[in-house]
């Protein structure tokens, strides 16, 4: 499954966040998106997961698709974590997990199939958290809790996984462990598209580099010179 | 069994204690007619209220802890009876019509209008559930400064200004039970159809609304329900504290996360907490009556310390 962003602009009232963007989402593949703050990589992430509307621009489903017009749309190919999520109060991580099976026709939630609990359970392992079943969320690590929100997505069973900086919190080892994972899912068959700071990973485990500056791409590919050349630059 | 043991002692015991023989006699409508006012006038209605303001105060809690994703959620702490509170301070001096339809709606009303101040911030993105909690309790404050202003300019009695401050179901017929059902009815309505949708909001609203719930509208819905339940619970008697925040927190502990199972579970056990508290509040000190807020507060704040110790 592919998604076509062409030309995707955002502004609000006194300022452009994104400008004449272009890009391609695929399955299958892991894409690192970098850029400093407040370069437009959240804004870009919302638009691509059709939680907000773009001012202007094209967003399909492949090359010659018909236009997507209501962007919401796309909300249904996209597991997410967002910037900032607060730990769910009183929750187990088993309960947690089987919210991400929650049906908007039924409202079913707590009530499962055999299917249902199957996909938690292979998602739990997946994650290495099979043993975490009964611990209260709150009481993990920032590692475990971001394995737990990985296994969440996975559930969701759908193309693409959508990570905003949700990995920042981690010390090295656990990120190098959740970028690894990441690059499993993707060789799977996960579309994965995250935002990050770290570039020495994002080199290391990405299919993918984009990076922002300004609201506008300014490189679009897989690591190597041409990266290195772009952050050279931007450093100096 | 525990209802049925409290709604015993409710109508067998009180100044005038009745024996079995003098229950059941009244019950089948005997000559016995001293019994029967005192048991079909007073105990009766009161029993009634005390279960359905238990009920109603243990729902609007957990409707506000599961929505506001705040574990200090309750009707008092969260200012949606305060509203409800300056209707009835107003209705005590006078200023408004204290018949019983005409005073409950107007409670409700009032609620709703503490609930919209509440909502309005809650469904700004950004807000914390801590400062959601300062909203709520400035609320709360303030609604009970302006109550007990009011109460004070228009030198309303004491022991009147102490029932409702302290909360009380002495001095409550049919007539206040049956003006505050069809409120609670549509207020327990609410909840129910909210029920299942109210598990995602603990995810927090991004990830809520892409699963496909729609966490503003089920926020809104929840408040609405809350006020209505927390107003009408005021309106019957007075603030009653802890049970709308000590409840939930007992049903949580016993039937897990699930929002159905909590807010089912809710109903019998506030019901029960808060009619055993009123018998210990008329009970304790015969003839004499104490608030049954502060046997409930009495009563909830140990037990809360220790949950809070415990579970938050």
């Amino acid at each position: 499954m592919n998604i076509y962003l062409n030309k995707i602009s955002f502004a609000y009232a006194d300022s452009s966040i994104l400008n004449n963007i272009s890009m391609r989402l695929n399955t299958g593949k892991f894409v690192c998106l970098l850029g400093r703050n407040g370069s437009g990589k959240t804004t870009l992430m919302q638009i691509a997961s059709g939680r907000l509307a773009p001012t202007s621009g094209e967003i399909r489903y492949s090359e010659t698709d018909n236009l997507i017009r209501n962007h919401k749309t796309l909300k249904r190919h996209f597991s997410i974590l967002p910037q900032g999520i607060q730990d769910p109060p009183y929750l187990k991580v088993r309960e947690i997990l089987e919210l991400a099976k929650y049906n908007p026709k039924t409202q079913s939630i707590f009530i499962f199939e055999m299917n249902d609990k199957q996909a938690i359970v292979s998602a739990m392992t997946s994650c290495g958290i099979e043993n975490f079943a009964d611990r209260p969320f709150n009481e993990l690590s920032g590692g475990e809790k971001q394995r737990v929100w990985l296994a969440f997505c996975l559930i969701q069973n759908k193309p693409f996984m959508m990570l905003d900086e949700s990995l920042h919190a981690l010390d090295f080892t656990s990120k190098d462990q959740a970028f690894r994972l990441l690059a499993t899912l993707a060789s799977k068959g996960k579309g994965i598209l995250l935002s990050t700071h770290d570039l020495a990973l994002a080199e290391k485990y990405a299919d993918q580099i984009i990076h922002l500056e300004g609201g506008k791409i300014t490189y679009d590919g897989p690591s190597g010179e041409d990266l290195k050349n772009v952050f050279t630059r931007i450093l100096h | 069994m525990c209802l049925g043991i409290g709604i015993l002692i409710g109508l067998l015991y009180g100044p005038a204690s009745l024996t079995l023989n003098q229950f059941l006699s009244a019950i089948t409508n005997d000559d016995e007619h001293m019994v029967e006012i005192i048991l079909w006038q007073l105990r009766m209605p009161r029993v009634a209220i005390a279960i359905t303001v238990g009920a109603s105060l243990a729902v609007a809690g957990a409707l506000i802890q599961i929505s506001a994703r705040n574990p200090l959620g309750d009707p008092q702490i969260f200012g949606v009876g305060g509203g409800a509170a300056v209707a009835q301070a107003m209705a005590l001096a006078g200023w408004i019509s204290s018949g019983t339809w005409a005073l409950m709606g107007t409670s409700v009303a009032f609620s709703a209008l503490s609930v919209g101040i509440i909502t309005y911030f809650s469904a700004s993105q950004h807000i914390t559930s801590a400062r959601l909690a300062l909203i709520g309790v400035s609320i709360a404050a303030l609604s009970l400064a302006i109550a007990t202003g009011i109460m004070a300019s228009a030198r309303v009695f004491t022991q009147q200004s102490l029932a409702f401050i302290g909360g009380s179901f002495s001095n409550r017929g049919w007539d206040d039970l049956l003006s505050g059902l069809p409120f609670i009815a549509v207020g327990l309505l609410l909840a129910a159809i909210i029920a299942r949708r109210l598990n995602t909001l603990a995810l927090g609203d991004e990830i809520a609304s892409n699963l496909g719930a729609d966490p503003g509208s089920t926020r809104l819905i929840a408040m609405i329900s809350a006020g209505i339940l927390g107003g009408t619970a005021v309106a019957l008697a007075g603030l009653i504290g802890f049970v709308g925040l000590l409840v939930p927190h007992v049903a949580r502990l016993i039937v897990g996360h699930d929002s159905r199972s909590i807010l089912l579970v809710c109903i019998p056990f506030g019901a029960i907490i808060t009619l055993y508290a009123d018998q210990i509040a008329r009970l304790a000190f015969m003839p004499s009556e104490i608030p049954v807020g502060m046997v409930t507060t009495a009563l909830g704040a140990p037990l809360m310390i220790y949950l809070a110790r415990r579970i938050i």
